[in-house]
């Protein structure tokens, strides 16, 4: 009685080593082609779209006020959750336009992350002659309370007398 | 226009791969031809940028004729390599049957691997935010201006955020598309990227199909060609690909310097891992491990030979890296400076970050969207594999592998951010550096088919 059990024991299991490489196999290959799948859709998702409409949007912005001098960003009624937005909106500016300068905070002020960028730059609003002397050219002013839609307007820098143009 | 911007960019990248060749051809034997290529692809970049960097430091920016000049140079190192070196007989592996349908399907899966980070490489611009803070803005400095004297960007800590201390190996190679441009063009930095996406694919194919054969080779290397986090950080112009190419070739190197301890195998070795030292500071304590790995595990540990080896295996690396050293000595320590904070001081006072850090280890094991099966995968390989005796590849991978993942755990533990924040935005990037160990493990675990064994056995 338990020798056909042992022999079909030993047929499973030489039919699994058998084919088991095989259906590792096609294991192996319906995760590639789904990681695939899924990495299409992303990239082709509403939000990737919306994501590269921003950066380009900013991008455009950056490069219409500038006009070949440097720009500084004067950010107001920032909300604590658009910060990192702010911070993305300030690293992106400074390498769109470098070796122009985007300027958002006095020298020496370490900026590493978002907190320290809206800290400094809500209480410093430098006249035009210290703008002039760094190589700025306008001021983007990114109004916080509007979201960040359409938030961006622009103030020509006087260079002969001082201003506090930004309110 | 549009012709001699890419006229420009694909005879920089030629001069690239140019390099790779003039240097292997005077240092490897014994290699086929798609481990030599893979091994070209990635050491070419890294040799190359690195004479930007030195050129750079004593006051001369990327240039067009620089670029030229050097591609030159390596055309004749090549050409001699050709003419004088011994070469050795070619490489013939034995013919394997692969079934139909692994040839056919993987390809497909990875030519969409090769579309998407084509794609992100040549068509996007920079999107990725780590890419245009850090690695890409860097690529613009360099581009701009000399490392002698120091540019006013490294002390401007108003862009701290960037990382003024960070290696500028990957930046500088990213710099050489818009030296050899003559100018700065958005997107077009990343192009580099291309050739570490193929070259680690390669050599973890070529290492593989060496020792297990032609269907695990293609499993392994399509597991990483294919991965989501590859396809994330693959084309975006950030430096993780660079790094984990590099470790690829060390790893290759590893290998060939314990079976037949050839200078040339080892040589090689340190030059990858100082170059992984030069892209990222993860890249130095992986250099680290590939001397440790060296000293213990290769034949003979105690061995004349090996000692005589691992110190020239630091001597380069550290010779290699020097200059670095000396470049950030004045830079201010603005942001997270590791370098300062990694004591026992730190890492005791931060033991209570220990749970929370493996927990996001694990949890990235099992994460099946940034992965796939690939780490579940391994580690059912490696239970089916249990009992079995281990050969010393297999146990330098394990080594490799365990090292790296224990190596990251201390700087999560000092690190100035919110755990919270940092580990869902990191640890996806520091599995990727793991992943060549991993591949090949997966590919020298791979199962054989019946069939092929009973094949040999006939032949």
């Amino acid at each position: 009685m338990r020798l056909p059990d042992s022999m079909s024991q030993r047929q499973a299991s030489s039919n699994l080593k058998k084919y088991f490489p095989t259906v590792l196999g096609i294991l192996v290959v319906v995760s590639m082609a789904s990681l695939d799948y899924l990495d299409w859709r992303r990239r082709t998702s509403p939000g990737s779209e919306e994501y590269m409409k921003f950066i380009a949007a900013w991008d455009n912005e950056y490069l219409a006020v500038s006009r070949g001098k440097g720009v500084f960003l004067q950010f107001q009624n920032l909300k604590t959750n658009a910060y990192q937005e702010t911070a993305r909106v300030y690293f992106r500016g400074n390498f769109i336009l470098y070796p122009l300068p985007v300027i958002a905070a006095p020298e020496g002020t370490r900026i590493n992350r978002y907190d320290d960028l809206a800290d400094q730059n809500m209480h410093f609003h430098p006249n035009g002659q210290w703008l002039a002397a760094r190589g700025v050219g306008s001021i983007l002013v990114i109004d916080g309370s509007h979201g960040y839609d359409n938030p961006v307007y622009m103030i020509p820098v006087p260079t002969t007398r001082p201003t506090t143009a930004v309110q | 226009m549009w012709i001699a911007l890419h006229f420009w960019s694909a005879l920089y990248l030629c001069c690239l791969v140019l390099a790779g060749y003039a240097l292997l051809d005077w240092m490897a034997i014994g290699l086929t031809r798609v481990e030599r290529f893979g091994l070209a692809i990635i050491l070419g970049p890294g040799v190359f940028g690195f004479c930007l960097v030195m050129i750079s430091m004593v006051g001369i920016p990327p240039a067009r004729g620089e670029i030229i000049l050097l591609g030159g140079v390596f055309a004749i190192v090549a050409t001699l390599a050709r003419i004088w070196r011994r070469r050795a007989e070619p490489i013939y592996l034995p013919p394997e049957k692969t079934p139909v349908w692994i040839l056919l399907l993987c390809p497909i899966a990875i030519g969409y691997g090769l579309y998407a980070v084509g794609t992100d490489v040549l068509v996007f611009p920079t999107l990725e935010w780590d890419a245009f803070a850090i690695w890409q803005l860097k690529a613009k400095v360099l581009a701009t201006a000399a490392l002698y004297p120091r540019p006013a960007y490294f002390f401007d800590v108003r862009l701290s955020y960037s990382h003024l201390r960070y290696p500028l190996l990957w930046p500088m190679i990213c710099a050489g598309i818009d030296a050899a441009n003559q100018s700065l063009r958005e997107g077009l930095g990343k192009l580099p990227a291309y050739l570490f996406y193929l070259g680690t694919g390669i050599c973890i194919y070529g290492t593989v199909r060496r020792s297990r054969g032609r269907t695990a080779a293609i499993i392994a290397a399509g597991l990483v060609l294919t991965a989501p986090v590859v396809y994330r950080y693959g084309g975006s112009g950030t430096a993780e690909m660079a790094l984990t190419a590099f470790f690829t070739a060390s790893i290759l190197c590893i290998l060939r310097w314990q079976q037949a301890q050839r200078w040339g195998d080892l040589i090689l070795c340190a030059l990858f891992s100082a170059a992984m030292a030069w892209t990222k500071n993860e890249g130095q304590a992986l250099a680290l491990i590939n001397g440790i790995v060296i000293l213990v595990l290769s034949p003979r540990p105690l061995g004349r030979k090996n000692i005589l080896a691992v110190l020239a295996f630091a001597a380069i690396v550290i010779v290699l890296f020097i200059p670095w050293l000396i470049f950030i000595h004045p830079l201010p320590r603005s942001d997270e400076d590791y370098a300062n904070r990694l004591n026992p001081y730190e890492i005791s006072t931060h033991l209570y970050r220990l749970p929370a850090i493996i927990r996001a280890m694990l949890t990235e094991v099992a994460n099946v969207k940034d992965w796939g099966i690939f780490w579940i995968l391994l580690a059912a390989l490696a239970v089916l594999a249990r009992g079995s005796s281990m050969s010393r590849t297999m146990r330098t991978l394990w080594v490799l592998l365990i090292l790296q993942a224990l190596v990251y755990i201390p700087p999560y533990m000092v690190a100035n951010w919110d755990l919270d924040e940092l580990l869902p935005a990191t640890v996806d990037r520091l599995f990727m550096h793991m992943m060549p160990a991993a591949a090949l493990l997966i590919g020298l675990l791979w199962p054989r088919p019946v069939l092929t064994v009973n094949a040999a056995a006939i032949e």
